[in-house]
């Protein structure tokens, strides 16, 4: 006894795993390279350092792994979140290919730098 | 206390009328009430019944929250105005009383009983069960059906369809528990059920029997995602 | 609810119907009631009622403090959009060999601002996301239930030490 099949288990288990991502590893990204480097309290760490970084496979697999879920995460709060402020909800199925559609091009344009 | 009128055939929309009710520390929200209709004004129309937070008759909006009236004491605003109109997200019958037809329909809606397969053991017959088993589920059985949650749920508020917070978690309460065999899936995994929920955890908040429905809905998601996912896992 | 006191009116008669058996879309695969169970109604049941329905609130997330701070959790989520789009200019331009322009770029006051809110927004993100979690899982020992603290203490200590972890990293790695 199943009812239709819905997109929904699929998107909320993106959007929770985001969400534990985006709580991980995101405040610490933004306070060096956002806010301490940009201000001067921490230097700018060298080309060549962060290319290094870059370029070990694992890294690079993380960080794709990160952009698209980070992606889907916000883009299942903001199509949740523009359909109750605004009062959007019947237009369900066009906010949602294009919250959705955006976090898989970004995810699309993550893998095209770093593939 | 300001008190919303509605009088169909009377009243276009609500309108709020004044009343003067003396100030008694012992006082809740609902004597204020019983006053204006034994005293002041015998037209005031209003469910209640026990006056001790068990049979969930008296919920109302007090000051723009949800609240039961007989546990909402009126020395908590001060000197006053209290503000009271009906609960938000149902269709108002007349003043105070809203019409929970769609609220019963939903909790049905979610087979809110044992559901054994299998031979049909005699009336006699003991399910015997642990403390841990009691446990498991005991919490969601406390519902009183006060309506508070849904209420306060501004997605139920904005959108009728959801399924909401007391229907779930009574589906819980016999998901969870040891004796039911029954599987509700169909109901709670549906659009309008778990996955219109976006946690705004004010169900929990506002429930006067710590349900906690919010907990429900986001487990059930979790079973719900597991199931969808991994198609041979039954439960 | 039991013995309902109604002074006066009625309560509404249902116009809908019982649990109307309304189909969850047209060609659901939805066993009909084989075996014991009957009618499964849908999760959408609704009945429809003479009384009298507010307009819808335009203004129902400033009514109350909780709603406000919920608006504002969900608003998170724009902020993590742009932590995401920062993260891949930074990439960009550390593999281009650009990473000065980057810097400038950064450095800009606006560019500061927009990012002291985003870090702002993305750690309120953290603390209510990881502090909810719990709400969710459910771990047994035992029998019973672990408390919610002892998750959610798991989960801070596991963003602080993988915070320290990408810090080490980033400024100083395995020289």
């Amino acid at each position: 006894m199943r009812a239709r099949r819905s997109p929904e288990p699929y998107l909320w288990l993106l959007f929770s795993g985001g969400g534990v991502v985006a709580a991980l590893v995101l405040p610490v990204l933004v306070l060096l390279f956002g806010v301490l480097m940009p201000l001067g309290i921490v230097d700018w760490p060298a080309a060549d350092h962060l290319r290094g970084l870059l370029d070990h496979a694992l890294v690079r697999v993380a960080l794709v792994v990160v952009v698209v879920l980070c992606l889907f995460h916000a883009a299942h709060r903001i199509r949740h979140t523009s359909e109750e402020l605004l009062g959007i909800a019947r237009f369900d199925l066009p906010v949602a290919l294009l919250c959705y559609g955006a976090a898989i091009a970004g995810g699309v344009v993550a893998v095209r730098l770093l593939g | 206390m300001e008190v919303a009128r509605y009088r169909p055939g009377q009243d276009a929309e609500p309108v709020f009328q004044g009343y003067d009710v003396p100030l008694m520390a012992d006082w809740a929200v609902l004597d204020g009430l019983n006053h204006i209709k034994d005293q002041l004004d015998g037209s005031l129309s209003y469910r209640w019944s026990c006056r001790m937070g068990v049979c969930g008759s008296c919920g109302m909006t007090v000051n723009g929250e949800a609240r039961l009236t007989c546990g909402t004491f009126l020395s908590e605003y001060g000197d006053g105005p209290v503000r009271i109109e009906p609960l938000k997200g149902f269709p108002v019958i007349r003043d105070l009383v809203v019409d929970i037809d769609d609220f019963l329909a939903k909790l049905s809606s979610v087979r809110p009983w044992l559901i054994r397969e299998g031979e049909e053991l005699p009336l006699t017959a003991e399910h015997a069960q642990t403390p841990a088993q009691l446990e498991a589920y005991k919490q969601y059985s406390m519902c009183i059906n006060c309506l508070l949650c849904y209420s306060a749920c501004p997605v139920y508020v904005l959108d009728p369809d959801f399924l909401g917070p007391a229907a779930i978690a009574l589906a819980q309460r016999y998901n969870l528990d040891s004796r039911d065999m029954g599987d509700r899936f169909d109901v709670l995994g549906a659009d309008e059920a778990v996955w219109g929920c976006t946690f705004v955890g004010e169900c929990t908040r506002v429930c006067p029997k710590h349900v906690d429905p919010a907990e429900a809905i986001q487990r059930y998601k979790v079973t719900a995602a597991l199931r969808s996912v991994l198609p041979w896992s039954k439960r | 609810m039991r013995a309902r006191d109604v002074p006066s009116g009625r309560v509404g008669g249902r116009v809908g119907g019982g649990p109307a058996e309304r189909g969850r879309g047209a060609g659901a695969g939805r066993n009909g009631g084989g075996g014991g169970g009957e009618v499964t109604p849908s999760a959408a049941v609704r009945t429809t009622s003479a009384g009298y329905r507010p307009r819808r609130d335009r203004l129902w997330f400033a009514r109350t403090r909780a709603y406000t701070l919920f608006v504002l959790r969900e608003l998170t989520s724009v902020f993590v959009a742009w932590s995401i789009v920062f993260l891949l200019m930074l990439v960009a331009a550390v593999l281009d060999g650009s990473l000065a322009g980057f810097a400038a770029l950064a450095a800009r006051p606006w560019m500061i601002a927009i990012n002291v809110v985003a870090l702002a927004a993305t750690v309120f993100h953290a603390v209510t996301f990881l502090n909810l979690a719990p709400k969710a899982t459910v771990v047994r020992l035992d029998g019973y239930r672990l408390p919610a603290w002892m998750i959610q203490g798991g989960n801070h200590s596991l963003w602080l030490v993988v915070s320290a972890v990408i810090a080490f990293f980033v400024l100083r790695g395995f020289q």
